[in-house]
């Protein structure tokens, strides 16, 4: 099989297959080859359980073969980060306190890849915990930047953007906390959608922010990320917090908006001091795009984004060192052997199971969670900025119908450029608020550096709003051919 | 407002054990996160309800109370630190 076939958009591999040009083991295995060949310099995955992945491949041919296709996307491989429950695989959530786990049971999202006949391809690396913006909290490996490895990948679900960016893998999961879907998939070059706090069902994926936490999908373009997210959407008896919305056709509702003509904002604050003028200049020449294919283009105000990050922080570590408080050594999770006492399981069990990053966050959370002393001042006014950061966007909204941004202020930086925790969390500037309003968020390339990286334009929609935002990013996509670019890996 | 983090209290509070020289980086960068934090000070929230999520339901989620199947033994044999007679051992408490 070429390798050019790899790199084919979703309904184009989906063609391929229904045409028989190719088997679904034959993709597979020509997935799993470039896998093999590329690993040594990416390094995006975490386990990889081959004949798994194959027998799968195998039985969605016998489907085939039979005439009882599971859905149309049947035989078509996607990864997973590895915080998603995949019963009988590892879930490490690229932490010693979960090396030797493995999933007793599916997440949701993994029950409904799995009822689309979908064949599970190995297991994504990503910032311990998915706190993390580069991948550099891996507690195994760093990821590299397929466009130049020497630069991250973003995160949190690097091995998830740098695998489909690489042609790893034509579609990967991931989740987004505070931008680790649209992060990475800028920094990569492809495409990633965080739907709406609620559309999609949290049960089975390891909890971070449980108010902030969605699964998001990474393709290589808007309409394979809207095929992807359709599949996934929807309410969940095991997910009180799963919306019981209706779930449109994303792709149905792109062709449907084909030609129209929608108004776009663009707030000022989102192009200041600390943005990259090469990134500035990219998605700049994007909004001039919009404007000369007859969109109305309108400047408005997001005055909290400078709040954004302190409140992201101190929501986010709260409900994070409350989460995490689950691993204690003793039932499924990493425990010290040189613990004798009860005491001693649970201390030195999570001193050498958890990272610095994560270990940092558990303090700042538990830190602004106290009472009596610090009275939880930082938890209460970081709750009550979320509502204006809520209150900003639903003003914004009743003038347009999405708002265009960076995704985020900068390309992918060095490896260990960035020296002091509080420089990386700066770095999702553009992305947290998004996540504290529970809004849905794309990111697509927009144009790229002159040494070659990637730039992402963040495009943010109304609640429960997929399909107007799939619709504007397609446009913009369907008006360029950033698609034809191939990274260097 | 106290903006001087307990780096001992939290330490205990977290379960985690920190050294000497791990307490010193730490101490310094909570305190940069914290400062960094402090810039909320200058946003009025008088008056404003604090936004504790962004999921808006109707009415309650009600199920079915129908009794299910999980072999709860079995999904943690798999992943026990260290298991006997179908009962997970820690060191004595008493």
């Amino acid at each position: 099989m070429e390798e050019e076939t790899l790199f084919l958009p979703l309904e184009q591999l989906v063609a391929g297959l229904n045409e028989k040009r190719f088997s679904s083991e034959e993709l597979t295995k020509a997935y799993i080859e470039r896998t093999k060949r590329l690993e040594p310099e990416i390094k995006a995955f975490l386990s990889f359980d081959e004949e798994k992945t194959l027998r799968e491949a195998r039985a969605s041919d016998e489907r085939r073969s039979q005439g009882r296709l599971l859905s149309e996307y049947d035989g078509i491989p996607i990864g997973l980060k590895d915080i998603f429950s995949e019963k009988g695989q590892p879930l490490t959530c690229a932490s010693k306190m979960l090396e030797h786990y493995v999933s007793p049971y599916d997440a949701t999202v993994v029950e409904r890849l799995k009822a689309a006949g979908m064949v599970l391809f190995g297991r994504l690396n990503m910032d311990e915990f998915a706190m993390g913006s580069s991948c550099e909290n891996s507690a195994f490996q760093m990821t590299r930047n397929p466009w130049n490895t020497k630069c991250i990948p973003g995160g949190s679900s690097s091995g998830s953007a740098a695998a489909v960016a690489a042609g790893e893998l034509p579609l990967a999961l991931g989740t987004d906390t505070g931008g680790s879907v649209r992060q990475p998939a800028a920094l990569c070059g492809v495409v990633g959608i965080k739907p709406t706090y609620g559309r999609i069902s949290r049960y089975g994926i390891a909890a971070f922010g449980s108010s902030l936490d969605q699964a998001g999908v990474l393709a290589r373009t808007v309409l394979g990320a809207a095929a992807i997210l359709k599949l996934l959407c929807g309410a969940d008896p095991k997910d009180a917090t799963s919306a019981r919305k209706e779930v449109p056709d994303f792709c149905k509702e792109i062709q449907n908006n084909r030609g129209k003509k929608w108004t776009l904002g663009v707030p000022e604050e989102y192009f200041g001091d600390g943005l990259d003028p090469e990134v500035k200049e990219a998605v700049l020449a994007a909004v001039d795009f919009y404007k000369q294919q007859g969109y109305t283009i309108k400047p408005i105000r997001l005055k909290t984004l400078e709040y954004g990050i302190s409140a992201y922080y101190i929501i986010a570590t709260a409900e994070a060192s409350s989460n995490l408080a689950r691993y204690d050594g003793v039932r499924y999770t990493y425990r010290s052997p040189n613990a004798k006492t009860t005491e001693e399981m649970f201390s030195l069990s999570r001193s050498e199971g958890f990272g610095s990053e994560v270990k940092r966050r558990i303090l700042l959370g538990l830190y602004v969670l106290s009472s009596g002393e610090y009275d939880a001042y930082y938890y209460d006014k970081a709750q009550k900025v979320r509502r204006l950061v809520y209150n900003d966007f639903a003003e914004a909204f009743e003038s347009v119908d999405a708002i265009v941004t960076p995704t985020s202020p900068t390309p992918a930086t060095k490896i260990g450029a960035k020296s002091t925790p509080l420089s990386v969390y700066l770095s999702d500037i553009y992305t947290v608020s998004v996540s504290l309003a529970g809004l849905p968020g794309i990111s697509l390339p927009c144009g790229f550096t002159q040494s070659n990286l990637p730039i992402g334009l963040q495009l943010i929609g109304k609640p429960f709003d997929e399909g107007t935002l799939l619709s504007i990013a397609e446009a913009f996509e369907e008006g360029h051919d950033f698609l034809e670019r191939r990274s260097r890996v | 407002m106290k903006t001087s983090a307990d780096i001992d209290q939290l330490a205990k509070f977290a379960c985690i054990r920190f050294s000497e020289e791990e307490k010193a980086i730490f101490q310094q960068q909570l305190q940069d996160m914290i400062g960094y934090c402090s810039k909320l000070e200058a946003i009025n929230t008088e008056g404003v309800e604090p936004l504790l999520h962004t999921f808006e339901q109707e009415d309650n989620v009600w199920g079915e109370d129908e009794p299910t199947t999980c072999d709860g033994l079995k999904m943690l044999e798999q992943n026990a630190p260290e298991m006997r007679d179908g009962q997970l051992v820690v060191p004595k408490v008493l």
